[in-house]
This record gives structure tokens, C-alpha cells and sequence, in this order.
């Protein structure tokens, strides 16, 4: 599936998401202070960055092949993941075009709850150029 | 306990952060974004930043702590933001994340607190800029 060929309104199949506690604590290790995370959550903006790590590998944008540069970024929370839980991500092209050599691609992504909640949701505009 | 900032011209408990290379290949494994751009010093020489570049959402990350240690609860449950990535921060360089409260809203009782977001490298350069909402009490 290359990002070229998909039209605006694709819509990804749905992948589960599950950030283990591990997980949760090296994402927050990571970015540099664990201290600040709140105990038995998962850093919300974490859930945003799987879904769109999820999203970029899907279409092999992650392979050396292109330069992809992140754009612009929205994101809402509902309400606070535990570590462990299982989600589901949602993902739909919103908007996918070439200009002056470029490819500008706009992905919408919800996470939703096993009860089919959303607990988070997101817009982000990656540029793609050819290397 | 600090007072949430809730009321125009709070500002945010700023944070000052120098990011890595080991912190950027520390983010590329925990949150699954191994693109070269980040990790691979020959592929990022070809680039037109001609080295490896932060992850954006790794400086994400850091306005999101922030919003998460003003707003404990409600960041969380209710919290938004739209940013836009200006430019790219170099492993080795330092990140000023800062936020002040530029409006309260209030909408059938419930009040929000709208937030500037700005992340400025040390030279004054913007990195992210934009806005973030977040329910207050």
C-alpha cells in the first residue's frame, strides 16, 4: 500500500493497541522526566505517538526510501489509558496531495475502548519528499 | 501544591530540556518510530537538515508533560491542542516548552482555559507554536 495510491476518505484497517506498563515507563523515560507521569497512567500524548508510528511504518515510510517531516499535529483526549489496555485505532486519509514535489498527507486517527469509547483522537500532517 | 493556571495571563511551570541522541534512539524504541531521519547520521546528511533531527512528537511530549503537571486530571480527561512543527530540533540543543493562559471560555457552566503554547530553542528560534484547551474547575 503506497500512500501515492490511496485517494482522501482511505480508511486503514483497524489495528489493536495495547502500551504495556513497560512500555509506558520507557516512553516517559524517554522524553525525560518519568517523575512526571501520573502513576497508573499512560502519558496521553503516548497513545498519539503509537498511532502514528503505526500509521508512517503501515506505508513503508519509515524504510530510508523517502524523508518525512512532521508537520502540523492535533490531538483530544477523553479520558486517561491504563497501562495494558486494550485499544483500537482508527485510522482515515483525510487529505493526501502532491505539491511542488511533495506529498502533503493529513491522517485522522480515534482510539477507542474495548466498550467502543473514544479515549483519545488525532490530526496529523506529515510531508513526504522523495531522498 | 501550585494553583492551576486558570485565569488569562497564568503561566505554566516551563520546562527546560537539552535533547540527546541516546534520547532520541531511547523515544524511536519506546514509541515505535525508527524513521532514519531520526537515527541514521548518512541518511540524515542527505536531507535538506543534513543531520539526524529530534522526533516532533518527542518535543511533543514535553508540552504534554507540562499541560499533565498544571492540570493533573484534567489534561487528560477533556485536554486538546493544535500545534504546528516549525523547525527541527538537533540532538545537542536545549528546548524552552512554555505555556500561558490567553482566554477563559465559558460554555453552559463549563469553563476552559486556552493556553499559547511556544517551545523555543535557546537562540530564540520557535520550534512548535500553537494552542492547547483544557477544561478548568
Amino acid at each position: 500500500m503506497a500512500l501515492q495510491d490511496l485517494a482522501p476518505g482511505h480508511k486503514f484497517p483497524p489495528e489493536s493497541l495495547v502500551i504495556s506498563e513497560a512500555e509506558a515507563t520507557a516512553y516517559a523515560e524517554a522524553v525525560g522526566d518519568a517523575s512526571a507521569r501520573p502513576p497508573g497512567r499512560v502519558p496521553s500524548m503516548a497513545v498519539i505517538a503509537a498511532g502514528l508510528s503505526r500509521f508512517i511504518k503501515h506505508l513503508g515510510l519509515a524504510d530510508g526510501t523517502v524523508e518525512v517531516v512532521h508537520a502540523s499535529q492535533e490531538a483530544s483526549f477523553s479520558r486517561p489509558v491504563t497501562p495494558g489496555e486494550p485499544l483500537e485505532i482508527r485510522a482515515t486519509l483525510k487529505s493526501n496531495a502532491e505539491r511542488r514535489g511533495s506529498r502533503f498527507a493529513m491522517v485522522e486517527m480515534s482510539f477507542v475502548d474495548g466498550s467502543g469509547e473514544g479515549v483519545a483522537a488525532a490530526s496529523s500532517l506529515i510531508v513526504v519528499n522523495a531522498s | 501544591m501550585t494553583a492551576v493556571p486558570s485565569t488569562t495571563g497564568d503561566q505554566l511551570e516551563p520546562i527546560d530540556r537539552t535533547i540527546t541522541q541516546s534520547q532520541v534512539e531511547a523515544y524511536a524504541a519506546a514509541a515505535g518510530d525508527h524513521n532514519p531521519i531520526h537515527l541514521d547520521a548518512e541518511f540524515a546528511a542527505k536531507t535538506p537538515f543534513g543531520r539526524r533531527i529530534a522526533h516532533g512528537m518527542l518535543t511533543l511530549a514535553i508540552v504534554s508533560e507540562m499541560l499533565t503537571s498544571a492540570y493533573p486530571d484534567n489534561w487528560a480527561s477533556g485536554g486538546r491542542l493544535k500545534v504546528r512543527f516549525r523547525a527541527p530540533v538537533f540532538p545537542g540543543e536545549s528546548v524552552h516548552v512554555s505555556g500561558e493562559v490567553t482566554k477563559v471560555t465559558e460554555k453552559d457552566d463549563a469553563r476552559t482555559a486556552e493556553i499559547a503554547i511556544v517551545v523555543k530553542k535557546d537562540d530564540g528560534e520557535d520550534v512548535i507554536t500553537g494552542q492547547a484547551f483544557v477544561p478548568v474547575d
